[in-house]
């Protein structure tokens, strides 16, 4: 295993029009590393991935993946699912793989078992632009699995998914980080991270406040969410429910 | 810094992008609007080059008359540009290149594909803006074109080109800055006043930014020019260099 680190990100900033999205993160990912980037919507994950990928060019700080710091070279090593997914909504489902495969110099043989895994075969012929955000979800997973890859990029790969996709999203984790390999993902199912990532990272408000092994994160607390709740701090959490006054129905006893 | 990509393998994997696109509903869409619009045109061309006609000449007379009216015409590149602009709206303003750039290409493939797109859409159009055409005159195509081209005033045409790409990069700046779907109608519908005006009203068309080619030429040519024509270019002018600053800020990344 190489002693490079296979993704090296060094002060990353990025502002649009005064607000900072994305401030002095640096993190460094070895290779069969998988990091769970935690925080709350808007913290700064889905722009920091786009500045990883050279999709937004960063105010200061390099992004460097195996030595090489030209986005147009290393993004070819990277295997994406976006939330953002930009599929063209006037092809089907099948045309914007097919798309994905001649750019990635796949074949249909490459990304057919992920349509029948993914439970996607009925809705290939359909145009991207009628589906539903969770079938956009997995036609992006299907375009990000067809091809092995150096490092995978998932960005909320649950999100929008029902619970058999939840557990299949688990499962291709799981696999990817068995076969050992590099993985930096987002998501807000904490119990997920917590079972799939070796590190993680914390993010509010665009910076990268706590990084580290998963278990050092963890820390003393019971579980990647109470520690995350701990430390987060931020807009929303540990304030009292808005129900004042109106209350909550009682619940239903026994 | 972009990686120039390797070009045979480059070329190919256009191609196939293309084909894709051929196949899907907007294009069909794209192409049967273009159809109708050509027919509009044609009609508002090749009539009054009918009626002037005598009325003993032979269809191919009649028709030659005709022709030679279309190679002024802005609107014979115009669709060709419209469907371009209508076709790239969504790679651009819908982000798909963002798509294919995740999917491994560099910028310099996405600069490339585009040209190709270009290219064959133009040929696309021109063709299918022939065919509508002569299919109207109920001529053939072989019998026609040497007519045609011998009527052809190639540096001419070469203004006729500078004109018309600069009016298409206007328009594609109004689209960006103002990213409504109205814009082109907006553009449809002067492409069609031009074309209504310049035939039966021709007195009007000094009066309007009608074929900045025409002005072009006309300075080329030494003939007099009134103050509103220098603004109407400079106007554009400016546009069109504004239009591509911001294209680059906003497209860069």
């Amino acid at each position: 295993m190489s002693t490079m680190p296979l993704l090296q990100i060094s002060s990353v900033t990025k502002a649009f029009e005064g607000n900072v999205a994305v401030n002095d993160v640096s993190l460094m990912l070895m290779e069969g590393q998988v990091l769970g980037l935690l925080g709350p919507n808007g913290c700064g994950k889905s722009t920091l991935f786009k500045i990883v990928l050279g999709l937004l060019l960063p105010d200061s700080g390099t992004v460097t993946i195996k030595g090489n710091t030209d986005a147009d070279q290393y993004r070819k090593q990277l295997s994406v699912a976006l939330d953002d997914h930009y599929f063209d909504p006037n092809l089907s489902g099948m045309a914007n793989l097919r798309a994905t495969a001649v750019i990635k110099g796949c074949t249909e043989a490459d990304f057919g078992p992920w349509i029948d895994a993914l439970d996607m075969r009925p809705a290939m012929g359909k145009d991207v632009g009628k589906y539903s955000f969770g079938m956009r979800k997995r036609l992006s997973l299907i375009a990000a699995l067809m091809k092995p890859a150096d490092l995978y990029i998932l960005d909320e790969p649950g999100n929008g998914l029902d619970i058999p996709g939840i557990v299949l999203v688990r499962q291709i984790i799981q696999d990817l980080k068995s076969k050992g390999k590099t993985v930096i993902l987002s998501s807000h199912l904490l119990g997920d991270v917590e079972r799939s990532c070796t590190h993680v990272g914390l993010m509010n408000q665009g910076k990268l406040f706590e990084y580290g092994l998963m278990q050092d994160v963890v820390g003393e607390f019971a579980s990647l969410e109470d520690s995350f709740m701990a430390k987060l701090a931020g807009p929303g959490t540990g304030r009292p429910l808005p129900f004042g006054d109106v209350g909550m129905p009682p619940l239903p006893t026994a | 810094m972009t990686t120039a990509p390797n070009m045979p393998n480059a070329i190919a994997q256009y191609w196939q992008l293309e084909k894709l696109q051929f196949k899907s509903r907007r294009f069909m869409i794209s192409l049967l609007i273009q159809a109708l619009l050509w027919v509009l045109v044609a009609f508002t061309n090749l009539l009054p080059g009918f009626m002037d006609t005598p009325k003993d000449a032979s269809a191919l007379e009649a028709l030659g008359t005709g022709m030679a009216g279309l190679v002024p015409e802005m609107s014979f590149a115009g669709i060709a540009l419209l469907f371009f602009i209508t076709e790239q709206i969504g790679f651009w303003q819908k982000g798909i290149f963002r798509r294919y750039l995740i999917d491994g290409f560099t910028r310099a493939d996405i600069l490339g594909y585009q040209l190709l797109s270009l290219g064959l859409r133009f040929l696309i159009s021109v063709s299918l803006g022939l065919l509508v055409y002569v299919s109207l005159g109920f001529v053939m195509i072989p019998s026609v074109m040497p007519e045609v081209l011998g009527a052809v005033d190639w540096t001419f045409l070469l203004f006729l080109t500078a004109g018309f790409v600069a009016k298409g990069l206007l328009v594609l700046l109004l689209i960006n800055l103002i990213q409504k779907f109205y814009v082109i109608l907006a553009f449809m519908g002067w492409m069609l006043l031009e074309n209504i005006l310049g035939n039966w009203k021709p007195e009007l068309n000094d009066w309007l930014p009608y074929e900045l080619a025409d002005r072009i030429t006309d300075m080329a040519q030494g003939s007099t020019w009134h103050w509103y024509q220098p603004v109407w270019l400079g106007a554009i002018m400016v546009g069109v260099i504004f239009g591509l600053l911001t294209l680059a800020r906003k497209r860069a990344y």
